[in-house]
């Protein structure tokens, strides 16, 4: 089994981008009868793109995974920062960590049917099958026979999932994969009825009112290209927990209007706004008329040295140490993208290594070499590559487009390798996204800026990036002790190990080879009415939780 | 006539030929496809699936007939953006949104407009007309968007929707909705019209059968209905027919900014997204109601003005 395939890609990163945050939490104290009797339970929420599409075996995009999170109930659920027991009652792993077996609940879809494991087994099943063309199948290939089919090698029948029974499903894995649990909330293995798929045909997904439901909320209407309204399921097994009646989910694709909204109340939550505006609602924040929420995307932005350069000269790890020391974070953040924490590390905060966040317990490696002189590495770097020391060293910046903010970064790399390494650097740009995203993995560059959201809630999902050979190595990095230490750690249930593993194979990339050079983990701002209370967001769940929500007397 | 009709027909099959031609190629020759659009690679395996479901491992030229074949039997294909769903039932679905806001704007832009112009030309250097010529000048000079998020500011919020758009009874329920991206939408074309109508009502003063009608004694009413209305408006059809096809099929920018699920804001996303389906899609029902309104105008135009034939007679 290839790690490459544990490394699974979604079809956007706007998907990782906006769905996966790490969550802080809104309070989460029960609604006393008083508060919420009089007032009418809506929510009012925005979405900047339509969900692609109801099928949760076809989609990949933030919009539709939100809305099919909030509709259906899968294995388990994020809460507090912690996978709980949700379709499934309780599960347990084989010794060899091949096996996993769920025992689910007795619950029910809208239609009154039991959920059964064998509706879980269609799904798994039916997220292979290549005709269906899952953009996260994988994401799966962990599971036994998956990719054999999803390529056409292998039958349906001998993917390694069954029903034991009505009610127990179980997994058989290709190896031990310690956050398997986490692929467990993913949306393409919510359960699917086969029946309603087969009615509705190569249509189903388009009509809310074709689905069946099995979570707190059921798809009211959606009108596409303008709202999608959920309303509370009645039928969900723990319909006891959910007060909300409505939640409107409008799609607004402008900021300056969400932001309008915001302050006239008619929207409650807005999300992933940019500084002003957050300097802006600190007033109100203070007033109490307004709470926040602010955690980390799982998501890193770094600069790729094209390991392989033609021009030899980020083909020397001194050299490379050089040009990520010669950066002022710190003056990044504050000045240029104006949010946004300084890294140091790889890994960005939020993710779990099993229990524990990761972050937490491994020190970010940029931080213990940061005190060495650029200038100094650079030249004991060029000594090794046997350049000539007198001659201007000149290397070729390639940004993604020639937008404004793009240029500012541009020029602030520009300077600062300048300034720092009296160097001298050529800002090239790509025509399109595309054609940078080519070029990047084809290697045809020297430094460019990229970056990486999770897939899921483990360092893995970062860390397999930097083997040798992976598709999205776009540093082009190659290192035997690091390849090992990765693979080991990806197979490894013992999480003081695998924590152990991962710390000095991030110690390897970030400074000693120094392959990239770490820039900053993203921070998402939230922001909702004082009036919401419950709200959650997670990482890897729903772009926000909606659950456990109530509206306190406005 | 009819033959007129028959051969303009001809023209329209062949324009609409050249116009899927062109784009289909075109098309082909951005960089991206609709598979590889993140910034993550797919897997191979998950990108060959992608491809085989849309054809799009097939060379283009096979690509190329396959299209044009179903097209021609009107089926426009499935959107690879929203599985599941077909072209045509996105048109048919967005479209009375854009249609209604468009036809809403061009009344609006056409009656304003055109009074506005014959004011203005009739009190020809009076404050009336410097205002005219002023509302004009802006008009053309502010861009839609600016000028939707002013009206969303001063007016939206307590007295009309930020956003928004019926959803039942599209034609007819929640007129306050449309209110704000119709003002916005029609603004430039009530200075454009205006800035025309006036120049065109201008030129007209000055001919003799003007004279002479005052000579004779009509009315001021009676002159400007039959005389100087019917000879000025000629040029303003001219500029209505591309305009009903733009405005109707949707504008990105006012759609997006009053969250309209309208066809314009489709499609600018089916091209970033490079969904193939769709750009065609939407492209091909672009062109067609531009070529057809177009057709309609050059007849409309013998309708208006006589001196135009269109049997193709000498003058």
């Amino acid at each position: 089994m290839g790690k490459k395939k544990l490394l699974a890609m979604t079809i956007t990163t706007v998907l990782t981008m906006t769905s996966i945050l790490t969550g802080c939490k809104g309070s989460n104290t029960t609604p006393t009868n008083s508060s919420t009797n009089n007032t009418p339970q809506v929510i009012n929420v925005a979405t900047t793109q339509d969900p692609a599409t109801l099928d949760t075996s076809k989609l990949a995009d933030s919009a539709s995974n939100t809305v099919a999170q909030e509709t259906q109930e899968g294995l388990v659920r994020l809460e507090n920062k912690k996978l709980v027991a949700a379709g499934a009652e309780k599960w347990e792993t084989s010794a060899d960590g091949l096996t996993w077996t769920f025992h689910l609940r007795d619950y029910s879809w809208t239609d009154g049917k039991k959920v059964t494991a064998q509706d879980y087994v269609y799904a798994t099943k039916r997220l292979f099958e290549p005709s269906i063309a899952c953009p996260n199948a994988g994401i799966f290939y962990v599971i036994k026979g998956g990719e054999a089919y999803n390529t056409n090698k292998g039958k349906a029948e001998d993917i390694g999932v069954k029903a034991v029974d009505e009610k127990t499903l179980q997994f058989t894995l290709n190896a031990p994969t310690p956050y398997f649990l986490q692929l467990m909330n993913f949306v393409n293995l919510l359960p699917l009825r086969q029946d309603i798929v087969e009615k509705a045909g190569e249509s189903y997904g388009t009509d809310p009112k074709a689905l069946v439901y099995s979570g707190p909320f059921v798809v009211d209407q959606w009108v596409k290209g303008s709202k999608v309204i959920l309303k509370k399921n009645e039928k969900y097994w723990d319909a006891k927990s959910v007060k909300l009646e409505t939640a409107n989910i409008n799609l607004i694709p402008e900021e300056a209007t969400r932001q309008q909204m915001f302050d006239g109340k008619s929207l409650d939550l807005i999300q992933n706004v940019k500084q002003e505006y957050s300097a802006k609602l600190k007033d109100k924040i203070d007033k109490g008329e307004v709470t926040s929420i602010i955690g980390y995307y799982p998501s890193v932005g770094y600069i790729a040295f094209n390991n392989n350069d033609p021009n030899k000269i980020f083909t020397n790890a001194k050299v490379r140490l050089a040009f990520s020391l010669a950066l002022d974070r710190e003056g990044y953040v504050k000045n240029i993208t104006k949010k946004d924490q300084a890294a140091y590390g790889l890994v960005p905060y939020g993710l779990n290594n099993g229990d524990k966040i990761f972050r937490e317990a491994a020190s970010e490696p940029l931080k213990e070499v940061k005190g060495q002189d650029p200038k100094e590495l650079l030249k004991q770097g060029l000594q090794e590559l046997g350049l000539d020391q007198s001659k201007q060293i000149e290397i070729t910046f390639l940004q993604r487009n020639a937008n404004a903010d793009t240029r500012v970064v541009g020029e602030f790399y520009q300077s600062q390798w300048e300034k720092n390494l009296g160097v001298k650097v050529k800002i090239d740009t790509a025509s399109d996204g595309a054609t940078f995203n080519k070029m990047i993995m084809k290697g045809t560059y020297q430094v460019a800026q990229t970056g990486w959201g999770a897939d899921y809630n483990d360092p893995m999902t970062f860390m397999g990036l930097f083997i040798t050979g992976d598709g999205n190595n776009s540093a082009f990095f190659s290192d035997s002790q690091y390849d090992e230490l990765v693979k080991k750690a990806s197979v490894e249930s013992d999480m003081t190990k695998r924590l152990d593993m991962f710390k000095q194979a991030e110690k390897i990339l970030i400074a000693d080879k120094a392959a990239i050079a770490p820039l900053t983990f993203n921070v998402a701002s939230n922001y909702m009415q004082s009036y919401v209370k419950g709200l959650d967001i997670e990482a890897g769940g729903p772009s926000y939780e909606l659950k456990r929500v109530y509206i306190e007397k406005k | 006539m009819a033959q007129y009709i028959l051969k303009r027909v001809g023209y329209l099959i062949l324009t609409m030929w050249v116009i899927v031609t062109a784009t289909f190629f075109l098309m082909n020759t951005l960089p991206g496809d609709p598979i590889q659009t993140g910034t993550k690679l797919l897997p191979p395996a998950v990108e060959a699936n992608l491809k085989e479901k849309w054809g799009l491992n097939k060379p283009v030229v096979e690509r190329y007939f396959i299209y044009l074949k179903n097209v021609a039997q009107g089926n426009l294909g499935e959107s690879m953006k929203s599985p599941g769903l077909t072209a045509n039932q996105i048109i048919k679905e967005k479209f009375p949104a854009s249609a209604r806001l468009g036809l809403q704007a061009i009344c609006l832009g056409v009656v304003v407009g055109l009074i506005f112009g014959i004011i203005a030309a009739f009190r020809r250097n009076t404050w009336v007309d410097y205002s005219v010529i002023f509302i004009a000048l802006v008009g053309v000079s502010v861009p839609s968007f600016v000028l939707a998020a002013l009206l969303q500011k001063a007016l939206g919020g307590k007295i009309l929707p930020i956003i928004g758009w019926p959803s039942e009874n599209i034609w007819t329920s929640g007129f306050k909705y449309t209110i704000l991206p119709t003002l916005a939408a029609s603004f430039g074309s009530i200075a454009t019209y205006s800035r025309f109508m006036r120049t065109s009502v201008l030129d007209v003063l000055n001919n003799d059968y003007i004279q002479t009608a005052k000579a004779k004694g009509l009315s001021k009413w009676a002159i400007i209905r039959k005389h100087i209305l019917r000879n000025s408006i000629t040029p303003i059809i001219t500029m209505i027919a591309p305009q009903i096809a733009g405005i109707v099929t949707g504008s990105f920018i006012i759609e997006r900014i009053f969250c309209i699920p309208g066809l314009g804001m489709y499609y600018v996303e089916s091209i970033n997204g490079r969904d193939f389906t769709m750009i065609m899609a939407t492209t091909i029902f672009f062109s067609f109601f531009f070529v057809i309104s177009i057709v309609l105008m050059d007849i409309l135009y013998g309708v208006v003005d006589p001196r135009v034939r269109i049997t193709g007679e000498k003058r």
